[in-house]
């Protein structure tokens, strides 16, 4: 369904000159406009929170979320171990206590029937593992809590 | 012919199975699991038979169900597609117990190709040339190390029932070797339950080139010319060709003669596909594939034959459609497989495509997913395979390139990306391919983005205002609220211009 928005009457940058906008659907839509030197027309899709550019080479998102995240601050000074991936976990090498050296596979996932081996790049103790051989994971779920040697 | 087929498949090829079959008259039954009743391989298919649970295992993968679909259906054959079970010898005789044509080779040739290591020894008997290696038995990690020296690092371990890259590992060093066997034989028994490997001597950047065959049940055989596919990422591959440029007009017949050397050995009958390496002037088999293949589609637009309709005709006991001299090639086509796929690290991606506009005005799209679909962690993560066709290699490679310049994904990542940089790059562009391509070319190849410039950051702006705008709007509306002022978000001030003001990221930063 076609849709009706603002227009920019004004150029907001000194080399964008009367960019217009057209919308196919309330989230689908073009961009016509001039950058001094080139005509452009780029097709983008929108919701609240993202934009995604369609450009010749690439496809550009440009995100601003409604809610910011807390956890980022938090995660300081501890590798976070998260999930790359949604996938399944295949094999837990580790326990809680488990003392390991720089290089241990402590995970390994399954996504998409390929391994993906989760490393540690130092030396340290694991100290609680959040899942088991079998568990599915989200993306960016933590796998385990891991102190590195010469930490408190 | 027979009347009613069920497709043993889902996505594209489930999808590309069913329109032949239409356009021949045979009824089609779908089979799906939990995860795909809305799939539109369901669509595409005359009926459909719910099969159980999203894992393979409980669906795809599941014998029992699927035999118990077709006779409950009444289908007269069964098309397995290509991965889950079509090189399954014993679902191959589960449905000839139960008298349903399997749409594929027999029993034996899928036994004779199914293990690697078995294939090789045969190969080597009717003198098919083969790269240095050992395919016996003995799986002892000791005994492997021995002859791994012998054969000399590096070497490539792999699974004899293997596929795809998965349970292969390159050993550069024998300290290596042990930790290699281990998670080789893990991944080989998860991905195929057979743990059986066979390491060989690791040849650093061959061509990729296999031969598209088809034999019929009179003894009859012929090729369809060969496909480049030296385009891999994790061994996978991602862009197909055919044919192969800068290939010798003698080292092509030689591989084509070989292939039906091959073919003949175990009395093959349907389509298959001999794979080998090609090193300048060697070649060497390294493995068949008993069924179609997912790039089919570049030897279908050079030689104009609709390979699905030729296996549902010999699985109908009919004699091969054209002679070896009736099949010509002509033009160029190129096949790129859009993932959703990490561009730069290629992890699979998973979630919903929330806008998907594919160019079928341009090219062949053969594809199983539209906006709102999603793209589960079950399954292949492949969104749509694009295959172009011009008279001339340069003349495809730019046709296709302007297809995914016109493709559009969001909501996950694609390998979009790479494909475009991959068909830009001067060494893809001059044909001279090997399977180190990506490996080699991965400064220009999978550089990150520079991040958008002011304009299009000022563009994402004003865009979120208009659908926080919009949404504010249809709040209103919705329950029927007095629209004022004071409750905008957007910024809205009295007696002076508006201010918003918003944090924008960009690749999380």
């Amino acid at each position: 369904m076609r849709r009706e928005g603002f227009q920019i009457l004004e150029p907001f940058e000194t080399e964008l000159i009367s960019p217009l906008v057209f919308w196919d659907s309330k989230n689908y839509g073009s961009l016509q406009f001039e950058t001094g030197i080139k005509k452009i027309k780029v097709n983008f899709y929108s919701d609240l929170e993202h934009v995604t550019f369609f450009l010749e080479e690439q496809a550009v998102s440009i995100s601003s979320p409604l809610k910011t995240t807390l956890s980022d601050a938090a995660a300081v000074d501890e590798k976070s171990f998260a999930a790359p991936m949604p996938a399944k976990i295949i094999s837990v090498n580790v326990h809680n206590g488990s003392e390991v050296t720089a290089g241990t596979v402590l995970i390994i996932l399954e996504a998409m029937k390929i391994e993906h081996p989760i490393r540690t790049t130092v030396s340290g103790v694991v100290e609680t593992v959040f899942f088991a051989e079998g568990d599915i994971v989200e993306e960016g779920d933590q796998l385990l809590k891991f102190k590195p040697n010469g930490t408190n | 012919m027979f009347e009613k087929l069920l497709i043993a498949n889902r996505g594209e090829i489930a999808c590309r199975i069913a329109a032949t079959a239409r356009r021949m008259g045979i009824r089609t039954v779908a089979i799906y699991s939990d995860v795909d009743h809305g799939g539109l391989h369901v669509e595409a298919c005359d009926e459909a038979v719910a099969i159980g649970g999203a894992g393979s295992s409980e669906s795809y993968l599941n014998i029992d169900k699927i035999i118990n679909a077709a006779i409950q259906t009444a289908s007269g054959a069964i098309h397995p597609g290509y991965g889950f079970l079509s090189e399954n010898a014993h679902f191959a005789k589960k449905c000839a117990d139960a008298e349903i044509a399997f749409v594929g080779p027999p029993v034996e040739a899928i036994e004779a190709m199914g293990s690697k290591s078995k294939a090789k020894k045969l190969m080597e008997t009717v003198g098919v040339p083969l790269v240095p290696g050992y395919y016996g038995d003995e799986q002892d990690v000791s005994y492997l190390s021995q002859k791994a020296d012998r054969i000399g690092f590096p070497i490539l371990v792999k699974a004899s029932a293997g596929g795809g890259g998965r349970g292969m590992r390159i050993v550069e060093n024998p300290d290596a070797l042990a930790e290699a066997v281990v998670s080789a034989k893990r991944e080989a028994n998860a991905a195929f339950s057979n743990d059986h490997l066979m390491i060989e001597k690791f040849i650093s950047k061959p061509r990729h080139i296999e031969v598209q065959v088809f034999a019929d049940t009179k003894g009859n055989a012929v090729h369809l010319f060969e496909r480049d596919c030296s385009v891999q990422r994790r061994y996978q591959k991602v862009i197909e060709e055919a044919p192969a440029s800068n290939l010798s007009a003698e080292i092509r017949e030689r591989l084509f003669d070989s292939a039906l050397t091959a073919v003949r050995a175990i009395n093959y009958v349907g389509a298959g596909t001999i794979e080998f390496i090609v090193n300048s002037d060697q070649f060497y088999f390294i493995e068949m594939n008993t069924r179609l293949q997912v790039e089919h589609s570049v030897t279908e637009a050079i030689t104009g034959v609709d390979l699905v309709e030729w296996q549902l005709r010999i699985a109908n006991g009919e004699k091969l459609p054209l002679n070896q001299s009736e099949i010509a090639s002509e033009g160029h086509a190129i096949e790129a497989r859009l993932y959703a796929e990490d561009p730069i690290t290629f992890q699979p991606q998973a979630g919903i495509i929330k806008h998907l506009k594919l160019p079928f005005d341009k090219v062949r799209v053969d594809t199983a997913v539209r906006s709102g679909d999603a793209v589960s962690i079950y399954y292949d993560p492949m969104i749509s395979k694009l295959t172009a066709y011009d008279a001339t290699r340069a003349g495809a490679i730019s046709k296709l390139l302007k297809a995914i310049e016109n493709t559009e994904i969001d909501g996950l990542i694609s390998n979009r990306q790479f494909l475009t940089r991959t068909l830009r790059h001067p060494k893809f562009k001059s044909g001279l391919l090997d399977t180190g391509f990506v490996e080699e070319n991965a400064n220009s190849l999978l550089k990150s983005n520079e991040p958008p410039g002011q304009i299009y950051q000022s563009l994402a702006v004003f865009l979120l205002l208009q659908q926080r705008f919009w949404e504010y709007e249809d709040i209103c509306k919705k329950y029927n609220k007095i629209t004022s002022p004071w409750d905008e978000k957007i910024g809205w001030r009295v007696n002076s211009p508006g201010l918003f003001k918003m944090d924008i990221s960009y690749d999380g930063k």
